[in-house]
């Protein structure tokens, strides 16, 4: 018998599983600092428009409302980093610090369009969502199904989505504010909050402007 | 997870094993003299056995091509065992006996193939004895080639063939043709190493006073052994320290199986037999007394067995549950159709994806020399299909065999093949 094949395949085989392991953790590290650089470049967005709002208070609505496309790069990042926490797992800390990081972006953004939801003339209905991922809500995958689906239909429908289990301080402001209970998982509507899961049948109630609007969108799509 | 990479570890460690033992002996090989042929009045006397059961179809076309076998005619015996075949086998092969006298038609009771092997042997008292099944043709030069083998390496008991799919048809088949070619190169590699462990049907031949010695009865050198003569010869050889050869260039085309249930029938046969026969030589397992084999070719198939059932697992229950996800998505949301946006950053960059794709690059090394030492060429098609089916249906079978050892449930198929 020859051992020292037996050492060489060892040698070949432990450097080829860990030269893998190490590509694929460094492409790891670079999809996350590509969403730690889209967050940075979001916070610096959202600084500059709070910058803007306090300095010309007379600043035109057409602009803000130009501006504040802000979420749709919000809903990119939710999606990238839920990827990857889908492919790293929930207890990555780099997926933590950057889902906390999220988080603060989602709060800042939300303040925002507050401010401009007293400023001008518009109002975008505004979901706020509590989930958690710890396995203890079954019916969060749904709700989540639920909402995807009202996001997607209507352009003007804000979601703003958190996880409840995060350890963030200003989160936790955000659910003692919202009376936010342990059930979940948790929706505030217009100042509302409803604990537990709500179908799309129970959005469209809680959601009558939604319902105009597609409404009033019919017979200009039948015009057609 | 961790389950995952040692087993993906573990094939890889094995298939670079091979791939090191491929190429150091063919290094070597390659600074050794060419062995000279040797004249035909010296060639061994060979008795090929034709084990047949309701072959009335093919036994023709198997005998044709045992005529056509560039040998010594007086050094040469063919005798086909009709082992109780209800359609016209035996009428087939007493004909091709009162034409060629070569030919000796027996015809038996139903028995099975060992049965029908032993019959033979005891009908008959040549060197070397070998076996085709009625569903395989052999190359012209395949028993020359095979003879030299025995008479270069008076210590080789056993020489396998390469083994290749005739004719395929359809896309089982050609999935069938890579894989044998695969194997052809496994073979090659294990009697590098000294550790083939099966002497398939299709024209392995032996030496007869080997397989005697190695039986604790003349008349029943052949057992039934789960219905898998083959495995348990090959390790019965093994496990008496005796060795088995194999010859690439020497080419048999076998029949393979059409369709995905004759498939599946024939591999549960073919990994219960493995799995119940390596049970019955298990002292072998990890014993470093049997070489290369035991601590290294038996444990690594067991466990490839086993990481087989363990990955259909996996597979189903994942897909199951992507099924239930995608039927809650539908109740809850309704059915919505949309166009996936391409974003490199949603491409998988998993270490284990990686790991897959490194070892579907060493199978594609293995099937190119593969064809190199076989002197053919592995069709393109028949490599994408064996890629994208094999792992697919092999853990059916897999789990099937795993199963039906588990609860000792014998296969009770009659067919002797």
């Amino acid at each position: 018998m020859n051992y020292k094949r037996y050492l060489l395949a060892f040698i070949i085989t432990s450097t080829i599983f860990v030269t893998t392991i190490l590509i694929s953790n460094k492409l790891s590290e670079d999809k996350l600092l590509q969403v730690r650089a889209i967050e940075e470049k979001m916070s610096i967005d959202i600084l500059s428009l709070e910058t803007q709002f306090e300095l010309l208070q007379e600043l035109s609505c057409g602009q803000i409302t130009e501006s504040t496309i802000l979420s749709s790069e919000l809903n990119t990042l939710g999606s990238k980093l839920s990827y990857m926490e889908g492919q790293l797992g929930t207890n990555d800390p780099e997926v933590i610090r950057l889902k906390r990081r999220y988080s603060i972006l989602q709060i800042k953004d939300l303040l925002l369009m507050r401010k401009v939801i007293d400023k001008c003339d518009i109002a975008p209905t505004v979901v706020l969502y509590f989930y958690s991922n710890d396995g203890n809500c079954s019916a969060c995958k749904r709700q989540g199904y639920v909402l995807n689906k009202l996001s997607n239909d209507h352009d003007d429908l804000r979601i703003y989505a958190f996880d409840a289990n995060l350890d963030l301080s200003a989160l936790r402001t955000l659910v003692r504010i919202n009376k936010v209970g342990a059930s979940l998982p948790a929706l505030v509507i217009n100042g509302k909050t409803y604990n537990g899961f709500k179908s799309l049948s129970d959005m469209k109630v809680l959601l009558p402007e939604l319902i105009e609007e597609t409404n009033t969108a019919t017979p200009d799509q039948t015009k057609e | 997870m961790t389950i995952m990479y040692a087993l993906l570890y573990i094939s890889l460690y094995f298939e670079v094993f091979l791939l090191i033992s491929f190429i150091s002996h063919n290094k070597n090989k390659s600074n050794q003299e060419p062995q000279a042929s040797v004249h035909k009045d010296c060639l061994p006397e060979v008795t090929i056995a034709v084990p047949c059961y309701n072959e009335e179809k093919s036994l023709a076309a198997t005998l044709t091509s045992l005529l056509a076998l560039d040998y010594p005619e007086n050094k040469l015996h063919i005798l086909v065992v009709n082992d109780g075949s209800i359609d016209e086998t035996s009428n087939i092969a007493h004909k091709f006996a009162s034409e060629y006298k070569q030919i000796t038609a027996l015809d038996k009771e139903n028995g099975g193939k060992a049965s029908a092997m032993n019959m033979a042997l005891s009908n008959s008292n040549s060197e070397l004895i070998g076996c085709l099944d009625a569903d395989s043709f052999v190359d012209p030069s395949a028993l020359m080639l095979i003879a030299h083998q025995f008479i270069n390496d008076s210590e080789v008991s056993a020489v396998t063939p390469a083994i290749m799919i005739d004719n395929p048809k359809n896309i089982l088949q050609m999935m069938q043709r890579a894989e044998y070619m695969a194997g052809i190169f496994m073979r090659r590699v294990f009697s590098m190493i000294d550790s083939i462990i099966v002497t398939p049907g299709p024209f392995s031949i032996f030496r007869r006073a080997d397989i005697i010695e190695v039986s604790e009865c003349a008349d029943n050198v052949w057992l039934h052994a789960h219905g898998t003569e083959d495995f348990e010869m090959g390790l019965r050889l093994q496990s008496n320290y005796k060795r088995i050869a194999n010859e690439p260039l020497a080419k048999v085309m076998t029949i393979s199986p059409d369709t995905l249930y004759s498939l599946y029938r024939q591999r549960i046969r073919w990994m219960y037999g493995f799995l119940m026969n390596t049970w019955d030589y298990k002292h072998m397992v990890g014993n470093i007394k049997y070489g290369n084999i035991g601590i290294l070719v038996l444990p690594t198939t067991l466990v490839s067995i086993f990481g087989g059932v363990y990955v259909f697992g996996l597979l189903l229950t994942n897909i199951v549950s992507y099924l239930l996800d995608a039927l809650v998505h539908v109740y809850t949301a309704g059915f919505t159709l949309s166009v996936p946006r391409f974003d490199w950053f949603y491409i998988n960059t998993s270490a284990l994806i990686f790991m897959v794709l490194i070892l579907i690059l060493v199978l594609l090394i293995i099937l190119h020399y593969a064809a190199q030492i076989s002197h053919t060429r592995v069709r393109k098609r028949d490599t994408a299909l064996y890629l994208l089916l094999y792992g697919l249906i092999a853990p059916v079978w897999l789990t099937g065999a795993v199963v039906r050892a588990t609860v000792g449930a014998e296969s009770k198929w009659k067919v002797i093949r």
